[in-house]
Formats: C-alpha cells, sequence, structure tokens
C-alpha cells in the first residue's frame, strides 16, 4: 500500500531517464561531430586563402627580384669590349629602376671599371679590387648572385646583385638594390586585424616585418618551429597540412608560408588563433546553444513522453490493487486507444467475473452455514433431549431402587424380627448389588447432568484437613478388608479453601476407591501440598499400574483397564470422567504418571479459592 | 410416653419404610403425603420432629419448612429433611429454608436412626 503513496514510481525514472539520454546523447553527438568539423573546415579554409595571399606576395617579391635582375642582366651584352662599360645604359638603368642605387662595373680581372650612383658620385677606373669579394667570385661562376640583406643609414634594407657577362672574359656588373619595396608588400598584407606577414631570408634572419624595429635587431628566427620546418623542405609549396604555432610574441597563431625562389626567402602570414577562429568560436557558440536548448526541449518531451506511458500503467496498477484488495465494485478507466487500454478492459472483464463468482459462492456459503446452524442446534436440541431423558430416566430408576435398598436393610437389621443366617447372606448380597446399581445410575445421572449443561458448582467454605479426614472414614472399611496400608500426609496449617466441598469429596472417593480396588497389597497414599495458589493432591497406589496406551485415554468416559476388570471390579468407567469433569469446573486439572507393574499415581490440582465456575464445552 | 415423629413423604415405599423403622425404635408416626398436609399435621400434633421429603406434589420441601417456621409455635421444632435429589446445593437450600439437618437417599435406615436419635433420643 505504501507504494501508492509514492507519487513517482520507478517506471517513469526508467522512462524518463532512458528517453533523455538517447536524445540528449543524439543532440551532443551531432553537436560535437559538427563542431569537430566545422573547426577542420573552417582552420583548412583560412589556411587556404592565407597560404595564396603568401604565394600571391611571395610571387610579387620575387618578380621585383626578377625584373632587377632582368633590368641588370640588360646591361651586360652592352660592354660587348669587356673594356670599356656602356655608362650611359648604366645612368639609364639607375633612372629605369629606382630601386638599384648603385652599380658597379668589375671587369674580368676584379677591377672596378665604373662605379655609378643616384647620389650622382661618378667614378671612372677606380680599379679598386674586387677579386676577392664574394660578388665578383660568385658571379664569374655563372649565376646571378645575391647578397644577404644588409641595411644602410641604419634603416634602410639593401641586397647586392651581381650578374656577370656572357662571355669568358665579360666583366661583372654589381647592383646595389633598396629593398624598400619587400617591406611595403609586407606592410600592405592584413591577415585580419592582428595578423600580418614577414621575410625571412635564407640565414634565419630577419629581412622584413610590420615591425621594423624587429628586423633591424637582426632577429634570428631560426628557433621558430615553423621557419625551422620551412627551411628543412623549402620546396614544400603545395603542403595542406595546417600548423598552427607561436610567434615572436608567444601568441597562438595560424601561420602558414610561401617560398620566395631563387632567393630561399620565405614569407610567413600569421594570424593570432583567438582571431582567426573568431567565427568558428561563434559558430561553435551558436551550436552548443541549439545542442542545449535541444537538450532542455527534450528532457521536457521526455518527461511529458514518460509521463504518459507511466500514467495509464499506474491507473493499472492502483486499479489492481483495489480489485486485489477486494474492491470489486472498482473500473479501470483507461482511454489510451493502445494494449494498454485493452488490458484494462481485460481488467474489468475479470473483475466482473471475480464479482459474481464471489457473490455466488457468499450466497452459496450462506446457505450452507444457515443449514448447517440449524442441524447444528437440532443436534443441541437432541442432546439436551437425551440428556434430560437420562437425567429423568435416572431419577425414575432411583425411587424403586431405594425402596429396594431401604426394605432390604431393614430386614437385614430384623425390624421385621429374626432372619435365617442364610436369608441375611442374601440379603446383604442384594443390597451390595443394590448400591452398585444406585452408583451407576448416579453417575449416569451426574454426567448428562455435565452434558445438558445443568450441573452446578455450590462454592463454598471447606477444610482439605476435614474433608480427607471425611473420605478416609468412608473408606477405611474398605482398606481394612483388603489389609491396605491407607497413608495421609496432609499439612495441618492448610489456609480455608473455597469450592463444592461434596464434589471435591467424589473425586477424592473415586481415586482413593479405584487405588483401594485395583491394589491387591501394599499402601494408598493421600498427599496434600500447596503450590501456587492451588491444592496439588496426589493419590497414590502400590498396583498394577497404568501403560502408556490406556494412561491416555483413562479420563474418558466408559474407559477401563479392560472389560473384564469393569465386571470385576464393579467400576462404571465414568468416574474418571466425572472426577476431570469436576476438577476442571473448580479450574484445575487431573493427570496421571504411572509405570507398569509398579502402581500408579494420579495427581489433581485445586485453585484454593474457587470463585466462579469454568464453562464446560 | 412414646415421641412424635411427622414424615411427610409422598413415596409409599418410604413412608412404609420410615414408618417401619421409626416404630420399630418405639416412636409414635405421623404421615402426611402433601406438603400441605404436612403443614397441617405439623400444627395439629405438634411432633416432636419433622422428616421432610423435597419432592412433593403442590407445596415442596423446602416451602412447606418456610410455613413451618414461619408459625412462633412450631419454630422449635427440628426438620430433618430427606432427598432423593443429589444435587449440589440442595443442602444449602434445605438449611437456608430452615431446616436443621439433611440427609440425602438413599439412605440407610441405621443411619437415620442415628440422626433421629440426636434430635429426639
Amino acid at each position: 500500500m505504501a507504494s501508492l503513496l509514492k507519487p513517482r514510481g520507478k517506471l517513469f525514472r526508467k522512462y524518463a531517464v532512458l528517453f533523455v539520454t538517447l536524445v540528449t546523447g543524439a543532440l551532443l553527438a551531432n553537436g560535437l561531430i559538427e563542431i569537430y568539423f566545422s573547426y577542420q573546415e573552417n582552420k583548412t579554409a583560412l589556411a587556404r586563402i592565407q597560404r595564396e595571399k603568401a604565394l600571391a606576395a611571395a610571387l610579387k617579391i620575387e618578380q621585383f627580384v626578377n625584373d632587377t635582375e632582368l633590368q641588370i642582366s640588360w646591361i651586360a651584352p652592352w660592354e660587348a669590349s669587356g673594356v670599356s662599360p656602356d655608362k650611359v645604359g648604366y645612368l639609364r638603368l639607375l633612372r629605369k629602376d629606382p630601386a638599384i642605387t648603385e652599380v658597379r662595373y668589375i671587369d674580368s680581372a676584379g677591377k672596378e671599371q665604373l662605379h655609378v650612383s643616384r647620389l650622382g658620385m661618378e667614378r671612372e677606373k677606380s680599379g679598386a679590387d674586387f677579386s676577392h669579394n664574394p660578388a665578383f667570385i660568385e658571379a664569374k661562376k655563372g649565376k646571378t648572385w645575391f647578397s644577404p640583406v644588409y641595411f644602410r643609414k641604419g634603416s634602410e634594407p639593401y641586397m647586392t646583385i651581381a650578374i656577370a657577362g656572357p662571355r669568358k672574359n665579360s666583366g661583372v656588373t654589381v647592383a646595389d638594390v633598396n629593398l624598400k619595396f619587400v617591406w611595403e608588400v609586407v606592410n600592405q598584407i592584413k591577415v585580419g586585424k592582428a595578423g600580418g606577414a614577414y621575410v625571412v631570408g635564407s640565414d634565419g634572419n630577419l629581412i622584413a616585418h610590420t615591425n621594423i624595429s624587429l628586423v633591424l635587431k637582426k632577429s634570428d628566427l631560426s628557433s621558430l618551429p615553423q621557419v625551422a620546418a620551412a627551411r628543412e623542405s623549402p620546396l614544400n609549396q603545395g603542403q595542406e597540412e595546417v600548423s598552427v604555432a607561436r610567434d615572436l610574441q608567444g601568441r597562438q597563431v595560424l601561420t602558414t608560408y610561401a617560398p620566395i625562389s631563387p632567393l630561399g626567402w620565405f614569407i610567413f602570414l600569421e594570424q593570432p588563433l583567438a582571431e582567426a577562429f573568431v567565427s568558428l568560436y561563434a559558430s561553435i557558440f551558436r551550436t552548443a546553444l541549439f545542442v542545449l536548448a535541444g537538450i532542455v526541449l527534450s528532457i521536457l518531451a521526455s518527461l511529458i513522453l514518460a509521463r504518459r506511458m507511466v500514467t495509464p500503467i499506474r491507473v493499472l496498477r492502483d486499479g489492481a490493487a483495489k480489485i486485489g484488495a477486494g474492491d470489486f465494485g472498482h473500473r479501470i478507466d483507461l482511454h489510451t486507444g493502445d494494449e494498454l487500454e485493452s488490458l484494462g478492459e481485460e481488467f474489468n472483464q475479470m473483475t466482473t467475473r471475480l464479482q459474481e463468482s464471489y457473490a455466488h459462492l457468499e450466497e452459496k456459503v450462506e446457505a450452507r452455514t444457515h443449514e448447517l446452524s440449524d442441524a447444528f442446534q437440532q443436534l443441541e436440541i437432541a442432546n439436551k433431549h437425551k440428556s434430560e431423558f437420562l437425567a429423568n430416566m435416572s431419577h425414575e430408576l432411583r425411587t424403586p431402587l431405594n425402596a429396594i435398598l431401604g426394605y432390604t436393610e431393614l430386614i437385614v437389621d430384623k425390624i421385621y424380627g429374626d432372619v435365617p443366617d442364610k436369608i441375611q447372606e442374601v440379603l446383604e448380597r442384594v443390597g451390595e448389588n443394590g448400591r452398585h446399581l444406585l452408583s451407576l445410575i448416579n453417575d449416569v445421572l451426574d454426567l448428562s447432568k455435565i452434558e445438558a449443561g445443568r450441573f452446578t458448582l455450590s462454592l463454598n467454605d471447606y477444610s482439605m484437613q476435614d474433608l480427607v479426614q471425611t473420605v478416609i472414614t468412608s473408606v477405611e472399611s474398605l482398606g481394612a478388608e483388603k489389609n491396605l496400608v491407607l497413608r495421609t500426609e496432609v499439612p495441618s496449617d492448610l489456609v480455608t479453601g473455597k469450592g463444592d466441598e461434596q464434589r471435591i469429596a467424589q473425586v477424592f472417593l473415586n481415586l482413593v476407591g479405584n487405588a483401594i480396588k485395583f491394589t491387591d497389597e501394599g499402601e494408598v497414599g493421600i498427599e496434600v501440598a500447596t503450590s501456587n495458589g492451588s491444592f496439588l493432591i496426589s493419590v497414590s497406589d502400590t498396583g498394577p499400574g497404568l501403560s502408556e496406551d490406556h494412561q491416555q485415554g483413562i479420563f474418558e468416559e466408559f474407559h477401563q483397564v479392560d472389560g473384564s476388570s469393569t465386571r470385576e471390579k464393579g467400576g462404571t468407567g465414568l468416574g474418571l470422567s466425572i472426577s476431570k469433569k469436576i476438577v476442571e469446573m473448580h479450574g484445575g486439572s487431573i493427570w496421571v504418571e504411572s509405570t507398569l507393574g509398579k502402581g500408579s499415581i494420579f495427581f489433581f490440582t485445586l485453585p484454593i479459592r474457587v470463585e466462579q465456575q469454568e464453562d464446560q464445552k | 410416653m412414646s415421641r412424635k415423629i411427622l414424615v411427610v413423604e409422598d413415596q409409599e415405599d418410604n413412608r412404609r419404610i420410615l414408618r417401619d423403622l421409626l416404630m420399630s425404635a418405639d416412636y409414635e408416626v405421623i404421615e402426611a403425603v402433601t406438603g400441605d398436609a404436612g403443614v397441617t399435621a405439623a400444627e395439629t400434633h405438634r411432633p416432636d420432629l419433622i422428616l421432610m421429603d423435597i419432592q412433593l406434589p403442590g407445596l415442596d420441601g423446602y416451602e412447606a419448612t418456610r410455613h413451618i417456621r414461619a408459625n412462633p409455635d412450631l419454630q422449635q421444632i427440628p426438620i430433618i429433611v430427606v432427598t432423593s435429589y443429589a444435587l449440589s446445593g440442595d443442602d444449602v437450600k434445605a438449611f437456608e429454608a430452615g431446616c436443621d439437618a439433611y440427609m440425602a437417599k438413599p439412605f440407610s435406615p441405621r443411619k437415620l436412626l442415628a440422626k433421629v436419635r440426636e434430635y429426639v433420643p
């Protein structure tokens, strides 16, 4: 019943948890997968754009260098003779290409033949020795030589380009090129708001950076992992891999690069992740919001669904409990339109049938009970009639018997004159048999009165000592006839009892009479003691004793040890049964302890003060 | 002078036994068959002792005893109740009615005589 009072059952929790787990699980998985892929795609897309920018910038710088190189290389054919350089051509070069600030012509012997400068300083045939200059040595090997970047006036980057002429004895044209253009290119590149570009030389030194001071400090970036990686595989242009690294300031950046050939430079484009992924983060946040909203909705939906599933089951359960508790008038009211409703219907039909059969059963039981009680009443009346008949009958029997006994005794007492000895003896036998018959009738009378419920005790004060004395007096002669010792042990300080003295005496007489009757030698003892507010009386003998079987039924009506002894000893078989009833009516009990061949002890208890008669069944 | 004993008893045999017994002991016996007759006889004959049966037609032994005890002239006469009712409580009822002794049937004539002699030697 306690479970009925619980507002939420286990089933509801189970369903709710199952639904919520399923739905939120699906939503969460979906959200996480979406976030993962959108992160990857976003990163790749960002990187691709960045890389394109890097490639474009690299291309620009390359073009600038190539253009410059081309301009310089065009000069070379003019000094065909190898002796006198084309001064006009050199000056035109200066005019044409604003990045070139100075041009020198070194002859094949390594001597400076011509030096023109944007600053207007011209020198011819200075003869300065360049034969050990790397510009001359490298260019003479037949390849355009690019010097490392260096700075002039402390703030402008320069590079020297040296190109040898096509012939074997051709000289070398050495031009100083201002690389401010590279700076401009770098400065023009914007990656988002905080991102930017920088150029690293083949030696790992910073060549161009939006922050010029970093460049002027000649920062060596070869230790940056992205720079190191680029230098290790300079030709890996098609790399799809997106790197996340730290920049000089230690910020996390999304970095891409493009090589600038043939200089062996690299242009890096970097954007702080915090900025690059702003939109990604926003989209993640949106997704999370959607998932959260979805979860909340799904929980609500699950609760509603679980409730809808569980409510009819609860109605079923409560209904079943009510029906089980015997409320057959209860009907389960379900309108779910599914199996549960039909289950409820089955329940209702079952209950109806149960109710019908129950009502039928009750009618039957009532009818049978009525019949039984009628029969019982009739039986009781019949039994009472029988008992009354017996009681009346025995009374009617006693009246003539009393007369017979009276006359016989008068004759024996010679009231009517002398009697011959022989007749005297016969008359005594007549009296004896008459008295036996009378005691039989008396016993039957007592028993029938007990059964008719007309046996009432007369409760009065009595003295146990006197009672025992009376009993002894009336059986003395019987004991003496058989030479038996009559032993009594009754304390002299016994309290006054209350009970039916005459009936108690009847019990004593019955037990002591039996003891004397069945004992041929030895003694019969009567002992009285008190314990727990009761008299405990024992009547012992040294007779033949009783077997276990006989002890069992000895207090039942018409029971005797065997049929023969009844006739021989002259008992009715009712004495013990009547004694038992008398003792029980006093609220006491009676029992026997005996060993075959060693005599018997009959015990009975009597409450000392019996104030009320115990009912007999 | 012989003593007078009133026997109130409806059973003829019982009356005869008592009569034979008492007369053999030299008592004068007056007999009454009903309770009413017993009361009348007690008033008329003023016996020295009354033997009263309980189960009598009309007025029963208890009632007859009460009537006799109600008469101050008869109050001193000893009454012995003789009954064939061996029921518990009969003796108490008898004493309550005002009798002096109680004797259950079957009485031994010898014992009855002894009892009578206690009151009327």
